[in-house]
């Protein structure tokens, strides 16, 4: 809120503090299911097995991250994730920009069929069955591209984006088009640097959609294709099976000193997915404050 | 133009042929045949659902939460913002805490479940934490119905208000802050200046957001009870979208899940009608 100009009036009461207060506990129960698995993936796995780690690791380990990363199924699902994550989010940015910004010019022929088709998907859908039999039959079950087809597009950031678009003024296509530019040109050069902050939404809403996202993996990806989010899924739900596998020795084989439960390797496969984006969205905050705001405008 | 065709293919592609693919439900569908092969059994799936009693489970399950999040859920980032609104100055703080209240959005419902699956386990963080003051406790809150049903409503709760928050506190910002000082003038004091200024001022956001959830009933968060839900509470965790999940594809009977989520969407359309015409006459906002 602005300065209030009337004397008397910054003078705290009673509700601020309380506000404050209150404020303080929601955040510090909003954080601490994050801090939580922080401070047990820093403890010993034995150790940790003894429960009431509350605010900090007891018996300060990095092990936990260290031996995550020599195991070939750890590696092998972190490399497919980032590999999803940064091609999706290019190829869905691009084909996602071009279009908006294709639509948002008056003079395209059908421009508003096209608008029209775009706003109909945002309200009915194929369902679950039918989009998965359209995946199969397009041969796309247990290859890399399932995971950047069919999400290259999203009629919502299209959404956002077009209404950005639209407030461009003509001259500067023009002034393009005048130097002999053609349309490529106008979208690469000028539309897209100056398009940063609503780009830099998109991106980030694509990058974090493509990092944690497991179903798909689950449906049309295979053991071959596992991302790190669905390994931790597997984990979940077939405890018993994971439990196995580190009994067996699969894991435990070259450790003397150090013997992974289950839990510990949850909680550092956790911390792994998690990091990467907690450390990202506070810096694009910005920007998608921006954008969901413009999205709203829609209406 | 060449910008456009590309999109408009994807689209057909991924939208509109699934979409076609709907009339699965009214046919004897046959994989290795396909949907042109298959033959016809006209409302035979349909009338299979009204007689489903795991449908009307699940029908009733997934009613239940949306309401009771449309109840507890709704107003809690409207009070968030609102807190944060009241606060004046103090701008850093108010980063601070908006910054934390996104993160639980932007964690995946594998982490979240995962976490919640541990903390609320027999010997879990939770109990730990309540013999620590004293009260010896060593209930299994994911393996009861009545905590379950807590458990998936509060960690809903966690997951969206600090985002849910954003569009409120959007629209109150913008609000002219003359509008205030003209009230303190008049003498307002706090709650009146929340009940005639701020609140107004997200009406119609309010209107929007409400229809859009009450148009949106009849989905559930699949990723949050797919991984939540465990055998021991399968009667109340069965919500529709993960039924079609497991009758569909799990079970393999293509036809029969996609009469179901047919079935779901003619629903929440007329839903979102009903709610939209609602709201045009009672509060003179709609979306269309």
């Amino acid at each position: 809120m602005a300065s209030l100009k009337i004397k008397g009036v910054n003078k705290k009461t009673w509700v601020d503090y309380l506000i404050v207060i209150l404020l303080i506990v929601i955040i510090f129960i909003t954080f601490y299911p994050f801090w939580n698995v922080l401070i047990l993936s820093l403890n010993d796995p034995t150790d940790a097995l003894k429960g009431r780690l509350w605010i900090w690791p007891r018996a300060w380990t990095f092990n936990n991250y260290i031996h995550f990363f020599e195991q070939e199924i750890f590696l092998n699902a972190l490399f497919i994730s980032i590999m999803r994550t940064v091609i999706g989010t290019i190829a869905s940015v691009l084909f996602t920009s071009a279009f908006a910004y294709g639509i948002s010019k008056k003079y395209l022929r059908g421009q508003k069929i096209y608008i029209a088709m775009m706003m109909l998907t945002m309200y009915i859908s194929g369902g679950l069955i039918p989009t998965f039999l359209v995946i199969q039959g397009l041969g796309l079950y247990q290859k890399f591209l399932v995971y950047i087809i069919p999400t290259m597009f999203s009629s919502y950031y299209a959404l956002i984006m077009f209404t950005y678009f639209k407030t461009f003024p003509k001259d500067l296509e023009e002034s393009v088009k005048i130097d002999g530019g053609n349309d490529f040109v106008v979208f690469f050069r000028i539309v897209f640097p100056l398009s940063k902050p609503i780009i830099a939404t998109i991106a980030l809403f694509n990058a974090v959609g493509q990092w944690n996202s497991w179903f798909d993996t689950l449906l049309y990806g295979g053991t071959k294709l596992m991302t790190l989010q669905a390994l931790l899924v597997t984990i979940i739900r077939d405890i018993q099976q994971a439990q196995e596998l580190l009994k067996s020795g699969q894991l435990a084989q070259n450790y003397t000193l150090y013997k992974p439960t289950i839990e510990s390797v949850k909680a550092t496969a956790m911390m792994i997915t998690a990091i990467p984006i907690i450390m990202i969205y506070p810096f694009l905050q910005k920007y998608f404050v921006k954008g969901i705001m413009i999205g709203s405008l829609k209406g | 133009m060449l910008f456009v065709w590309p999109v408009i293919i994807w689209l057909i592609i991924f939208w509109y042929l699934p979409l076609f693919g709907v009339a699965i439900a009214f046919q004897d569908y046959n994989v290795g045949l396909g949907v042109l092969g298959s033959k016809w059994a006209g409302l035979k799936h349909f009338k299979d659902l009204l007689s489903d009693p795991l449908f009307h489970n699940a029908l009733r399950n997934t009613l239940m939460y949306s309401f009771l999040n449309l109840i507890i859920g709704f107003p809690i980032p409207i009070i968030f913002a609102t807190m944060i609104n009241e606060l004046i100055g103090m701008r850093p703080f108010k980063r601070v805490v908006q910054t934390i209240s996104y993160m639980p959005h932007f964690l995946s419902w594998a982490f979240v479940a995962s976490f919640l699956i541990s903390f609320f386990a027999g010997d879990g963080l939770f109990n730990q934490l309540l013999r620590s003051i004293g009260i010896s406790s060593e209930y299994a809150y994911m393996a009861n119905t009545g905590s379950f049903v807590a458990v998936i409503v509060i960690s809903s709760i966690w997951k969206s208000f600090g985002y849910g928050s954003i569009i409120y506190l959007s629209a109150m910002t913008s609000v002219d802050p003359e509008i205030y000082e003209a009230a303190l003038i008049d003498g307002a004091n706090r709650c009146q200046k929340i009940r005639s200024i701020t609140l107004p001022s997200i009406k119609p956001t309010i209107v929007v957001l409400l229809i859009l959830q009450i148009s949106q009933m009849m989905n559930s968060n699949f990723d949050q009870f797919f991984l939540l839900s465990n055998p021991l509470v399968s009667e109340i965790a069965r919500v529709i979208d993960v039924y079609t999940y497991s009758i569909g594809i799990q079970k393999g009977r293509f036809a029969y899940g996609t009469a179901v989520g047919l079935f779901k969407s003619v629903v929440a359309l007329v839903l979102l009608i009903t709610a939209n015409t609602a709201s045009k006459k009672i509060a003179d906002e709609s979306i269309f």
